[in-house]
């Protein structure tokens, strides 16, 4: 079996697209008019170094990922078995089977950036080389209440997120157990409580679209289990607010089978989490679609 | 970046080896493929305890095989770290490197092919050598005694350049470079390479790559055949890297071409790191580093370049 993994943020790189505005001119001149701006003169030149602020990468990498995976279809004439994607990455899941179509999710996606940018105040972390158990025990001895963990990227790669003075001032406590502390460059505290204004607004947003049938499973980042055709909306709303249960969604599935992932996307950032998450843990066992208490 | 013969030594990589666990995994790797192929390991003569860093390593039997295999598996450290060329560029042996990694064909293929390489060179050629000297390259025109002695094998920066020839012949040299003062290095070489001395093994060889075919590079391939882009390789393209002359000067201006880079020499020896440096012109802000040197800096040279890529984390 096949899974199409997409990236999200932290994965955009000037050059990222290459020759695929080209190939398919239409939709990036779609892309153009609803973003009010050159997507390919974004992507490939990066003139005012706008593309690792969250307003504009998560437009670029969404258009990129969804016209990597058009091109990919396009070469073997073959869908993959399952979709999933890395945060903003959901949406170019989505894409892929068939909720909405390029321009939809382009106008979601954009709604999404504008929001989350606008998030102040925050911070965000990668801790290196702890696992889940350690970094919550560090939150809880030194009292770090502000702070969450806001992806489960792999066994070893946690990233947290908190108010921005917490997360400076956090670094310490990890390097003490021996971690390698990596604050991100973002302005907001994303996956975590303090987003809960954005949501609100994202949530009304989603309102006005319906979505259509899901023509392939997508695993859900904040379930690690595939998306109910009745959730769609509020999953993505509730995905800013939540967790990205990374490992737990590679491990359930690696637990369906033999499984290939494929990154569709620039860089191989997903590709190594995956690596990472084969090689330091077990398949969820069985197939269970349920899901635990709680989100 | 990836070097050629001339590179090698005793050693090289050593402490990539002990302490890196992917360096060690594609080196075992590697080392099985030649042992099946050729009934001897690579890796034991490269690390023979016995064997000083400085002492001449010319067997090509073994120094082939193992520059292919230091600079492959060094290439896997790095994209284990996340380090992604956007470019590769090989010089002679190093394009076997390069090649691999862009995928014109399979690493082990590719492996074959050196150590078949080395086998037509132990079989059908003279023993030669190579010289590099330091000196304007205009001298090699100008000076009779050089010219009519060597054939011009490659010209690194404008004040360097390498020669090739049979083993009496470039004696001769050597001693009228000493009379004039004029800094030279025999490289540790037994084979005139990339001169009409090392044709004899051309049949042979070729006659092995017609039953070979390359793919399209995955990577864009900068080649110091062409000393340009590659959209595509020929399949004689194996032979000519070692055979014609080596135009690094002129690959490295196609890469710069107004853009800065960051060069990183992944053979074994850091010529390449300094011979790039030596083709900056003007304004340019490229850089450019060495992972394996002789001084045995390996882990932290490595370090120090991971810091020049920040980290790609999802968020």
């Amino acid at each position: 079996m096949m899974t199409f993994i997409f990236p999200g943020q932290g994965s955009q790189q000037k050059g990222m697209g290459g020759t695929l505005f080209d190939e398919f001119k239409e939709l990036a001149v779609k892309a153009d008019e609803i973003l009010g701006y050159s997507i390919k003169k974004l992507c490939l030149e990066d003139a005012s170094q706008q593309l690792s602020q969250t307003r504009f990468t998560q437009p670029a990498l969404y258009t990129v990922n969804a016209l990597s995976y058009l091109r990919k279809i396009k070469e073997t004439g073959k869908k993959p078995d399952y979709v999933a994607g890395h945060s903003l990455g959901e949406y170019s899941a989505l894409f892929a089977a068939g909720v909405f179509d390029f321009e939809t999710g382009l106008k979601i996606v954009q709604k999404r950036g504008l929001l989350m940018s606008q998030a102040a105040g925050g911070g965000m972390a990668a801790v290196i080389g702890l696992n889940e158990g350690k970094i919550e025990a560090i939150i809880k001895e030194n009292s770090l209440t502000s702070i969450g963990i806001a992806n489960y990227n792999s066994p070893s790669q946690i990233v947290i997120s908190g108010p921005k003075t917490d997360i400076g001032g956090a670094g310490t406590c990890f390097e003490k157990a021996g971690a390698h502390y990596i604050p991100l460059n973002v302005s907001g505290a994303f996956h975590s409580r303090y987003m809960q204004s954005s949501k609100a607004t994202f949530e009304e947003f989603l309102k006005s679209f319906t979505f259509e049938e899901l023509a392939i499973p997508v695993i859900s980042n904040i379930h690690a289990r595939p998306y109910k055709q009745s959730e769609i909306g509020r999953n993505l709303a509730d995905q800013i607010t939540h967790s990205v249960k990374w490992t737990e969604s590679i491990r359930y599935l690696m637990g369906l089978g033999e499984m290939t992932f494929e990154e569709i996307g620039p860089g191989k950032v997903l590709t190594r989490l995956i690596q990472a998450i084969q090689r330091d843990s077990e398949p969820l066992a069985g197939r269970d679609d349920a899901r635990g208490p709680g989100v | 970046m990836f070097s050629g013969q001339g590179s090698q030594y005793y050693q090289m990589g050593r402490e990539l080896f002990e302490h890196h666990t992917v360096f060690r995994k594609w080196m075992f790797l590697l080392d099985d493929i030649v042992r099946d192929l050729m009934g001897e390991s690579v890796l034991l003569p490269v690390y023979d305890q016995e064997r000083q860093r400085t002492g001449p390593f010319v067997h090509v039997r073994h120094t082939h095989p193992a520059i292919f295999m230091v600079e492959y598996s060094l290439a896997q450290v790095l994209l284990e770290s996340g380090i992604e060329p956007d470019y590769l560029l090989g010089s002679s042996l190093g394009e076997f490197a390069s090649a691999a990694l862009a995928g014109i064909m399979r690493v082990e293929d590719l492996l074959k092919a050196v150590l078949k390489q080395a086998e037509c060179f132990e079989t059908y050629c003279e023993k030669g050598g190579m010289l590099a000297v330091i000196h304007d390259t205009a001298l090699y025109n100008a000076t009779p005694l050089i010219h009519e002695n060597s054939e011009l094998a490659s010209i690194s920066y404008d004040s360097h350049f390498v020669v090739s020839g049979e083993t009496e012949k470039l004696k001769q040299i050597e001693r009228y470079l000493k009379n004039g003062n004029i800094l030279f290095q025999c490289l540790p070489v037994t084979y005139g390479f990339h001169s009409s001395y090392i044709d004899p093994a051309a049949p042979a060889f070729n006659k092995y790559l017609q039953q070979k075919s390359c793919q399209t590079p995955r990577i864009p391939f900068v080649s110091c055949l062409s000393g340009t882009l590659m959209p595509d390789v020929p399949t004689d393209y194996l032979w000519k890297v070692v055979r014609r002359p080596i135009q690094f000067p002129k690959a490295i201006r196609e890469l710069e071409n107004g853009r800065d880079c960051i060069y990183l020499d992944l053979g074994p020896g850091g010529t390449l790191a300094n011979f790039a440096k030596r083709n900056f012109v003007g304004e340019s802000n490229s850089e450019s580093h060495a992972v394996m040197t002789l001084f045995n800096q390996d882990i932290k040279n490595l370090e120090k370049i991971k810091g020049l890529f920040p980290a790609k984390i999802s968020f």
